[in-house]
């Protein structure tokens, strides 16, 4: 009975969200929030064993292999953007205030909830919540900011310049993540082959280098677009799995190898639009298993969640004037680029998501509740903070 | 040079073996790393069989083959059995198709013939290699010590897993072939049709045998008509489940692919819940679609154009689960098998079709459609093992050394079959 209540009511939000998208002239945060297929993940939460049983852990942990499908995919299109001569279109302090300002973020959260979390009686290292934390606050959603973008079209240097800094300020952050696995308890100091945390980081480089490679060289021959797609699956399957054996991140060595195939592979364009063709069916079946498998974290911990949100709000408003101002870009605007950086979107669920294959308890469940939650927060006020932003710039109405 | 590379690829493998030295085992992680592996190694094989115009399938069976438990033992069967559901959503995604393709304009030229093929078939494989395997018996170690009526019994059901075929198999191939026709036609219509017909005659033989088998005051857990309500069950919760799916094409629209995956997902988990054939049900849905909506041809263009990868899937994991360890274990009686069920598989399928008045490429080439054997046969082994004892475990080693040689050569002799008809396309 469950299942056909879960059933009907899946039915519903999917034809409510295909009328909601139908209607001209929605609010830009209801747009956001669509854009940010958030609606996906409560579809995941009504199938997932806290409503439906649809997707019982069971069933979760059969579909593993597609979770590190999706997490691999995302990293790898992230390091397919990082095309050398595409890169040197923009100038370097946009790459600089874009680094400076997810790593100030990171700051302004990882110190707030270090102080809250290590009064907490909270069992799990400190270091590495906190840390989670911050890396999964540090990211800005590309997509809200596109979609703000494409309806207002704003004109000027400040537009291009949250664009560039939206997509790519998630670097820092897998950066950190893939460091941060490697000393985390997964590689125990002195245990297993490489015994000390900085080897596992250079494996997971190495990792990354070889891989793509590899990718590079079976991509060398020509291949129609559907056996493309077939390659490029069984390899994102792969280098994901490669890492998750490992127990380094998958989105971190999927990004190295995106990295390599986007400077080495003459079928770079062909590989991409492949991973584009389907990125939207993949995030959103990501998005659904993410709801499948969230839990209620611990009540001590849920209720840190708002003072979360509101850190990564004053580190996105710190981080973005500090960024500015070291990285001598003029703005019109006392707090720099800041209120151009609040969206919050797919990139976090999904770090919260690789975080939550390597934890499924409290710490992996704590991360997915403050990616969710933050994302929710920012959609209604991302859009209107950028657009005042461009407004103040003077690059739209 | 790609062959080259995929050993790299398991060079890689090698290496990360050893790294992963110390850490504790996650069998789903070995799990993703072994599926990527399978999907590389299977698309490799799969395309140097094409261009020697060898069905693409029987290149994943084998690169699944390779890396399975028997050969290389990449993948062992912790792994297959944790990537089950991903087998079974490629499978019912496989059933969508075959449904799809049943369209009811093309059958009904072809229901004569196919309703022919199904019984004179069905009933000449299962009377004549039941009737030599009795003969033989003395050669059958499995038989010796049995009392006659458990002989019989065991025989019966040997016989009647002869008749099985594999609707997924011919569906894979037709559409690698992108073939069109009369043979086409029959031979979907017919597998489809007899799926349904070996479930039924299972379940009598079974009942008919479980008796003999069973310690005195056990009633039998299974029964015809249980069967047939089973089978009625899963064409109807398939209709159910295909108007559902109209409903959506039609009035929502968007995102298709993942609808139609997530109807798959759906497809299991009611077969499973209901304890129903979820190859019917997933056959049932398609077949509606297809057939009562406008959507029906781009739904059929849909699924096609996403059949590459989940055939690879679906038949490297096939290919990977196949035990060759027992093959070789029952080699020669496999073997006996083999060549009795091919021979009557032909007979049986031209005298169906000679009677149905069909075309002489029909008469002489569809046979080849009905010899890949894969998971109906399998399922019905795995009963067999279950409730038929020591001789029942026989049963089923002895099948699945039969499906490893039949799923390697069915595919290739229907795809010769369609080319040489002219209803199937060279590989570019």
């Amino acid at each position: 009975m469950t299942t056909i209540l879960g059933l009907i009511v899946i039915g519903l939000f999917a034809y409510l969200g295909t009328l909601l998208f139908r209607i001209p002239g929605l609010p830009p945060s209801l747009k956001a929030l669509i854009a940010s297929g958030l609606g996906f993940f409560f579809v995941g939460l009504l199938l997932g064993p806290y409503a439906a049983n649809l997707l019982d852990p069971q069933a979760l942990k059969s579909l593993d292999v597609v979770v590190n499908l999706g997490v691999g995919w995302v990293g790898l299109l992230f390091g397919l953007q990082f095309y050398r001569r595409d890169m040197l279109r923009f100038p370097a302090r946009l790459y600089l205030s874009a680094g400076l300002q997810s790593l100030f973020t990171m700051l302004v959260v990882g110190a707030g909830m270090w102080a809250v979390v290590a009064l907490s009686p909270w069992a799990a290292p400190v270091w590495l919540t906190v840390g989670i934390l911050a890396i999964i606050s540090s990211t800005t959603s590309p997509t809200i900011a596109e979609q703000m973008i494409h309806d207002t079209r704003p004109r000027g240097p400040i537009t291009d310049a949250v664009r560039l800094v939206s997509s790519v300020d998630a670097v820092p952050a897998i950066v950190l993540l893939g460091v941060l696995l490697c000393f985390s308890p997964l590689h125990p100091e002195g245990a297993g082959v490489l015994g000390s945390g900085w080897l596992w980081v250079i494996a997971a480089c190495g990792l990354g280098l070889t891989l793509g490679t590899l990718f590079h060289l079976i991509t060398l021959y020509r291949y129609t677009d559907n056996q493309l797609l077939v390659i490029v699956l069984g390899l994102t399957v792969f280098c994901g799995g490669a890492a998750h054996y490992l127990r380094l991140s998958p989105l971190f060595v999927n990004m190295v190898v995106g990295m390599m195939v986007a400077n080495r592979s003459p079928q770079r364009l062909r590989i991409l639009r492949s991973l584009l063709g389907v990125e939207k069916p993949i995030y959103l079946v990501l998005l659904t298993l993410a709801g499948a498998m969230w839990a209620v974290p611990p009540v001590s911990l849920f209720a840190l969640v708002p003072l979360f949100i509101l850190l990564r709000l004053i580190g996105k408003f710190v981080g973005g004037y500090l960024a500015t101002t070291a990285a001598g870009l003029e703005f019109r605007s006392t707090l720099g680029m800041g209120p151009g950086l609040v969206p919050h979107g797919g990139m976090a669920v999904v770090i919260a998501l690789n975080v939550k294959q390597f934890f499924p308890g409290a710490i992996g469940d704590f991360a997915l509740s403050a990616a969710i939650a933050s994302v929710l927060a920012a959609a209604p006020m991302g859009p209107y903070a950028l657009q005042r932003l461009l407004r103040q710039e003077g690059e739209t109405h | 040079m790609r062959l080259l590379l995929v050993s790299l690829f398991f060079l890689v493998m090698v290496a990360l073996g050893g790294l992963h030295s110390g850490i504790p085992d996650d069998v789903g992680a070995r799990a993703a790393l072994v599926f990527g592996f399978l999907m590389l190694s299977g698309f490799v094989v799969g395309e140097l069989a094409a261009k020697r115009q060898i069905p693409r399938i029987t290149g994943y069976l084998l690169a699944g083959m390779a890396c399975g438990p028997s050969l290389l033992a990449l993948v062992n069967w912790e792994v297959i059995e944790h990537l089950r559901l991903v087998d079974d959503l490629a499978l019912a995604l496989i059933a969508f198709t075959a449904g799809a393709e049943l369209k009811t304009s093309r059958l009904k030229a072809r229901a004569r013939s196919i309703a022919s093929i199904t019984l004179v078939q069905t009933t000449m494989v299962f009377l004549a290699v039941g009737l030599i395997l009795w003969l033989l018996r003395p050669l059958l170690t499995f038989c010796h010590g049995l009392a006659t009526a458990q002989v019989v019994s065991v025989v019966a059901v040997l016989a009647l897993i002869a008749t099985a075929t594999s609707p997924s198999t011919a569906v894979a191939v037709i559409i690698e072939a992108r073939s069109k026709g009369d043979i086409t036609d029959t031979v979907l219509g017919t597998t489809v049709l007899k799926d349904i017909v070996v479930l039924v005659g299972f379940s009598l033989v079974t009942s008919m045998a479980l008796p003999h088998f069973l310690e005195p005051g056990v009633v039998p857990v299974s029964s015809v008509s249980g069967v047939f309500l089973e089978v009625l069950l899963s064409l109807g919760m398939g209709a159910v489940l295909g108007v559902l799916m109209i409903l959506y094409l039609r009035f929502v629209g968007r995102r298709r692919m993942l609808f139609v995956v997530a109807c798959a997902f759906l497809s299991i988990h009611f077969s499973h819940t209901f304890h129903l054939d979820h190859l019917l049900v997933a056959v049932a849905a398609g077949f509606t679609v297809s057939n009562f909506s406008r959507q029906g041809e781009s739904f059929l263009h849909g699924l096609e154009s996403a059949a590459g990868p989940i055939f690879l899937i679906f038949f490297c994991l096939a290919g990977a689960g196949l035990n060759l360890s027992v093959f070789l274990s029952v080699w020669h009686i496999a073997l006996i098998f083999i060549v009795l069920r091919g021979l009557f598989t032909w007979l049986g399928t031209a005298a169906g079709s000679a009677l149905a008045k069909d075309p002489p490429p029909v008469r002489r080439l569809a046979w080849t459609g009905f010899i890949g054997q894969a998971g109906v046969s399998l399922g019905l082994a795995t009963l067999a093992r279950k409730f038929l004892g020591q001789p029942g475990a026989y049963i089923a080693d002895l099948v699945v050394g039969a499906i490893v040689i039949n799923q390697i050569f069915g595919p290739i002799a229907f795809r010769w079959a369609l080319l040489k008809s002219g209803e199937g396309k060279k590989e570019a």
